[in-house]
């Protein structure tokens, strides 16, 4: 295994801890937006208070990672979404800049102005996420030279937008198994029947996704034939089976571990079927980015790996320390 | 490491003693010697870019014609007419640059007219913004020092002018930080990577003016928002009733 290979791993594993851990604070941010009661939004916000910004410096990390070592992807595709990020970044910064200022004054117009900011960037966040992915996945417009040929309104095609439905609809289960694990009570138990429904709503875009992919995205499927593949689809099915088992066994620790195995699983599949390609061009196959033309300099990707080996067991160390220090329910 | 010990663990065990003395007063210590620090960090920092990035340190310091005994600049306003940069009404210290930038006001310092003109920064605005974040470094030390001996007398509270113009002072830091950025920023070009890349030439291709303009303008609404926040609940901080300090 080369170098270029266990940083793709890296990059992976980056995203997958986001949208494991990002994904259900998005998701109960969204789920916010629906509650009446002033209250209750406050457990909400509270419930991820303590662990939202460390879950968002795994998207740093991503971002960080896709820099140093694969700059070419790097510039070319945020180059394509520049918008698309910055709005996601104003979203992202809506929701962190409002858990704090929302507990700073008790005046309900404030109160309530804060709630909605948070509800809404979580929401868009939640949505822009799953945009972004759903382009990558159906290929992108990268000319000559890995340069950005799009625009931003073709980001907006049918099957990205259905793509970043199908991430809003799995968060919020997400988001609302793990309200169901960290709150007591009524609160508990109506967030297990919201994710029941959220998972059959997750459960009908994500079969339509998974044909349209077929035929969108052939180029995900060049691996069809080897037991791998079939391996980890078949995790990935039972996974998902396990969600709504486990909610209706009102086992919410495990309901919990099992949505989150169905994202990890998601994107490992994912993964696994892109490489060695990182952005697939919808232009010219030729013109394809993958872990080896998009690569730094050998020394720069040395340097990476020996800066991740250091930096990430102190993520993981402080990740698991603060989920420990903060477990237990919310009140 | 010496200039660290000299100027920081040293005052902190200074104002630690004092705060021992003063009690709850030792604040205004800390912040006098936070000031304190401003000096040989400062001179440490420019010291640095005399040697890694001659245009930009003589850009800022204003210095156009190569020199020995060269002085430093404490006031001037700068003038690029015709390719041709000059210091109108500038007040200099003579050989004072030299000294500070390489230990000795004998030493050859390179004047920006040496370099070729497109490896130029911009001359003005790296140098109104340098000069004014040092102006603000020497005035907070000089309330600073001028509070702490009113407090040593214990007169601070006397003094309803000087304890305005410390609550009005407040938001000088922030400005002083950001002058800073401008300098060292704006100074750098035209590079973005120094000697290796060009700003021009690290624009991505793909992104349009546009979309930059967007999203500067989206930033500026989002900043002046939160800002404006942030100021309404400080300044509702500020009218209520002062509490007692445990301690």
């Amino acid at each position: 295994m080369d170098i270029n290979t266990i940083l793709f791993a890296l990059l992976g594993v980056l995203m997958t801890g986001y949208a494991v851990l990002d994904g259900f604070d998005l998701g109960v941010g969204t789920l916010s937006l629906f509650i009446r009661s002033e209250e209750e939004r406050r457990l909400y916000i509270t419930s991820i208070g303590p662990v939202w910004d460390g879950n968002q410096v795994w998207l740093l990390t991503t971002g960080n990672v896709l820099f140093c070592a694969f700059p070419l992807a790097f510039t070319t595709v945020f180059s394509g979404f520049y918008l698309a990020l910055i709005l996601l970044l104003v979203a992202l910064g809506a929701r962190a800049v409002a858990t704090e200022y929302r507990f700073e004054y008790t005046s309900s117009r404030w109160v309530w102005f804060w709630d909605r900011a948070f509800g809404v960037g979580s929401l868009f966040s939640a949505v822009i996420l799953g945009v972004a992915l759903g382009n990558v996945l159906r290929g992108l417009p990268i000319g000559p030279g890995f340069v950005w040929k799009g625009s931003f309104l073709g980001l907006l095609n049918p099957y990205a937008i259905w793509i970043g439905l199908l991430s809003c609809a799995l968060f919020v289960m997400h988001g609302a198994l793990y309200l169901g694990m960290k709150t007591e009570g009524e609160v508990s138990h109506r967030n297990s029947r919201i994710a029941l429904r959220a998972y059959v709503v997750f459960l009908s875009l994500y079969c339509v996704a998974a044909a349209a992919t077929v035929h969108t995205s052939p180029f995900l499927f060049r691996k069809a034939d080897s037991p791998a593949f079939w391996g980890l689809t078949a995790l990935l099915v039972t996974a998902l089976a396990a969600v709504p088992i486990m909610i209706r066994a009102r086992r919410r620790g495990a309901a919990f571990i099992a949505s989150s195995a169905t994202i990890a699983l998601m994107i490992v599949v994912t993964a696994w079927a892109t490489y060695p390609m990182l952005v697939q061009s919808n232009l010219d196959p030729e013109l394809s980015l993958t872990i080896y033309n998009a690569a730094s300099a050998p020394g720069t990707l040395a340097a990476v790996l020996v800066i991740a080996c250091i930096g990430m067991p102190i993520m993981l160390g402080y990740t698991f320390a603060v989920y420990w220090i903060f477990r237990g329910p919310t009140r | 490491m010496f200039w660290h010990g000299i100027f920081f663990e040293l005052p902190r065990s200074i104002a630690h003693n004092v705060a021992a003395v003063n009690g709850g007063d030792s604040r205004l210590f800390g912040l006098l010697f936070a000031c304190l620090e401003l000096m040989p960090f400062g001179h440490e920092h420019a010291e640095l870019v005399a040697r890694t990035q001659p245009e930009k340190f003589v850009a800022i310091e204003g210095l156009y014609t190569s020199q020995t005994c060269a002085p430093l600049v404490i006031f001037g306003i700068p003038c690029t007419e015709q390719g041709h940069p000059l210091l109108k009404a500038k007040i200099e210290i003579p050989g004072l640059l030299s000294y500070l930038a390489f230990g000795s006001i004998d030493a050859h310092v390179r004047g920006i007219r040496e370099f070729p003109p497109e490896d130029w920064p911009p001359l003005v605005l790296p140098f109104v913004s340098y000069h004014i974040m040092v102006a603000l470094g020497i005035f907070f030390i000089a309330i600073m020092g001028f509070a702490a001996c009113r407090l040593l007398r214990g007169r601070l509270y006397d003094d309803r002018w000087l304890l305005k113009a410390l609550v009005w002072s407040v938001p000088l830091p922030v400005l002083a930080c950001e002058l800073g950025w401008i300098t060292a920023e704006v100074g750098r070009q035209p590079w973005i990577v120094y000697k290796l890349l060009r700003t021009s030439d690290a624009v991505s291709p793909s992104v349009s003016a546009g979309e930059i303009a967007f999203s500067l303008a989206l930033f500026s609404v989002v900043y002046i928002a939160i800002f404006s926040a942030w100021l309404s609940l400080m300044i509702r901080r500020a009218k209520e009733e002062p509490v007692a300090d445990e301690a």
